[in-house]
């Protein structure tokens, strides 16, 4: 900072530095930036300048910790206080919050934690299940509503249409493939039953959508049929979809496709069919 | 301090603006001749079950905008139910207008959308900054008080007025920094750049209280010196004694010295609409209500009788 009173622009700058520190601005400001902020800030009888900044600064921590552990209840039991909160602070550290919504908290959080490495290899697999999972169900909550396409309309397409048709889904549906059965853990805390422990991996491949009745809904699905419905998801044509799938799957896996639109349709996550 | 959230009445309904004062011509009328809505409360997500099968008549209800600014689902559902039960008025906490980034005009486009959907008559914000370093800081963060910010605040002030076609109020913040940079009380630092953006003003007498036990000032001369006709609404909340300092929490009743203070700004300002918020440790709704309720029996008070509402004396 230069020897002139400090522009608008600098003094946001520097309270906003300060602001976002993760400790006490007692225990965290450097002396460079203690005499900065007894530059701009005179304080009062009771706090001094750091002691005022830091009623900011202690807002801005509890708003964002609060805000995460809100829309992440999973995780934070998972994690326990303690890790939940480091975690926390190195994501804000390292990715200040860019959104004037803080419902955009955590859509971060999953990339985050694929580089986080204080955590024990068992939790932190786990960790980043639940954090997919739950930043799926923040998505869906208040994603565009669209109204879904009925059977009849499915059915109406003629059959050489359908190899290149592609599917339009629903922008509430999420279709996730997780390493261990995450929504069983926060199924159990929604329902306040005694809590989870240990969560042993098992492949989990989940759709997770909204439902006619504005609630969040989530279903395990085959392994074929959620490959499909993937590659349909990323805008494949149906023929390449069950080309590209057909060719990974093992011979014992089940198929049936008819089966499969037709409880896509029902459960409304097609809403049109681009031929 | 106010955390955003997880989240029409008479002439409102159809969705469409109706400033009352064309925003072309400085009015000298009370409340810039915007309506008095009476006392309202916050919409509140824990109140809703309330609310919707109870269908309380609540003057209006203010929202925090920014948890109506989704794509669809339960929220924008729940939004609509509380139309069909009174006027909404909504109220902001992500305008950043003394922040030295550029206007978010992607954010001030669905800030425009939502209230041509909500015909809320104004628009509120907070006179403050939010946003710096790269950083949204979802906090309020004070302004020193001089003559540049005031000149930067209104200018963009009356950019935002002009875009959202809407009179924009803005809110005195609770105040816990003291700037060495302050040429004027905050009190003259709000009515400067009221008069020169000619915008309203969202007077919050929790933050005058908190403010003056902070800053250590008499509450009542910042009352005193703003503009009156200027304010559009009144805001009543509760704080936490924090020991070294007051703490503006929305999260328990107004304070009886609030109260005081509240009456004293009618006898100034005149009828205008009045809302309580409560937002931390958020009781039932009957709670909340029995507050705006207790707001209208001093309104009442001191305007006299059940009639028509008066306007305030001529300043």
């Amino acid at each position: 900072m230069s020897e002139a009173p400090p522009t608008l622009a600098e003094l946001q700058a520097l309270l906003a530095t300060l602001v976002r520190r993760d400790r006490p601005l007692d225990v965290s400001a450097t002396e460079e930036e203690r005499a900065a902020a007894h530059a701009v800030i005179a304080g009062s009888e009771r706090l001094d300048a750091l002691g005022q900044l830091e009623i900011h600064r202690e807002q801005y921590w509890l708003r964002h910790r609060d805000a995460l552990r809100e829309d992440l209840p999973a995780l934070a039991y998972w994690l326990g206080r303690e890790p939940f909160d480091a975690l926390v602070r190195a994501y804000l550290d390292a990715t200040p919050p860019s959104s004037f919504a803080l419902r955009d908290l955590p859509l971060g959080l999953p990339a985050f934690l694929e580089r986080y490495d204080a955590l024990d290899r068992d939790v932190s697999e786990v960790a980043r299940a639940i954090v997919r999972f739950e930043v799926a169900l923040v998505t869906s909550f208040d994603a565009a509503d669209a109204p879904a396409l009925d059977v009849e309309s499915v059915r109406s397409l003629p059959e050489d249409a359908w190899p290149r048709a592609r599917l339009r889904f629903h922008p509430t549906l999420a279709v996730l493939d997780l390493t261990h059965p995450v929504h069983e853990l926060r199924a159990a805390l929604r329902r306040r039953e005694s809590p989870v422990r240990e969560l042993p991996p098992r492949a989990t491949r989940l759709a997770l959508w909204r439902g006619p009745d504005r609630r969040l809904h989530e279903t395990e699905l085959e392994p074929a049929e959620h490959a499909l419905l993937a590659e349909l998801v990323r805008d494949a044509p149906l023929e390449e979809a069950c080309t590209r799938v057909a060719a990974r799957a093992c011979g014992s896996e089940a198929w049936d496709v008819a089966r499969w639109f037709e409880a896509w349709t029902r459960r409304g996550w097609i809403v049109a069919v681009d031929v | 301090m106010q955390r955003p959230g997880r989240l029409q009445g008479a002439g409102l309904q159809d969705g469409l603006i109706r400033p009352a004062a064309p925003l072309a011509t400085p009015s000298r009328s009370p409340r810039l001749g915007l309506p008095d809505l009476g006392c309202g409360v916050g919409l509140r997500v824990p109140h809703y079950t309330h609310l919707f099968s109870q269908r309380p008549r609540v003057d209006f209800f203010e929202i925090v905008s920014e948890n109506f600014l989704v794509e669809g689902g339960p929220p924008r559902d729940n939004l609509e139910r509380a139309l069909g039960l009174a006027p909404v008025v909504q109220h902001g906490v992500a305008l950043g207008i003394g922040s030295t980034t550029p206007l978010d005009f992607d954010y001030l486009a669905r800030l425009k959308a939502l209230a041509r959907r909500t015909g809320t008559p104004w628009l509120t914000d907070h006179l403050s900054w939010t946003r710096a370093a790269g950083a949204e800081l979802h906090d309020l963060l004070p302004l020193p008080c001089t003559e540049e910010a005031v000149r930067y605040v209104a200018e963009r002030t009356r950019l935002v007025q002009d875009f959202l076609e809407l009179r924009v109020g803005l809110e005195n913040p609770s105040s816990y920094v003291t700037f060495r940079a302050n040429t004027m009380p905050e009190w003259e630092f709000l009515a400067a750049i009221a008069d020169e953006a000619d915008c309203g003003i969202l007077l919050d007498v929790n933050n005058v209280h908190v403010s003056a036990k902070n800053q250590g000032f008499d509450p009542r001369r910042y009352l005193d010196g703003l503009p009156h006709h200027r304010v559009v609404q009144l805001h009543l909340a509760g704080h936490t004694d924090k020991g070294t300092h007051l703490l503006d929490t929305h999260s328990a009743e107004v304070s009886e010295p609030v109260w005081a203070l509240y009456r004293y700004a009618l006898e100034r300002v005149g009828r205008v609409s009045t809302l309580v918020e409560w937002d931390d440790a958020l009781p039932a709704f009957d709670v909340v209500w029995d507050e705006a309720k207790k707001a209208a029996a001093i309104a009442e008070e001191v305007f006299g009788g059940a009639g028509p509402r008066a306007e305030p004396p001529t300043p």
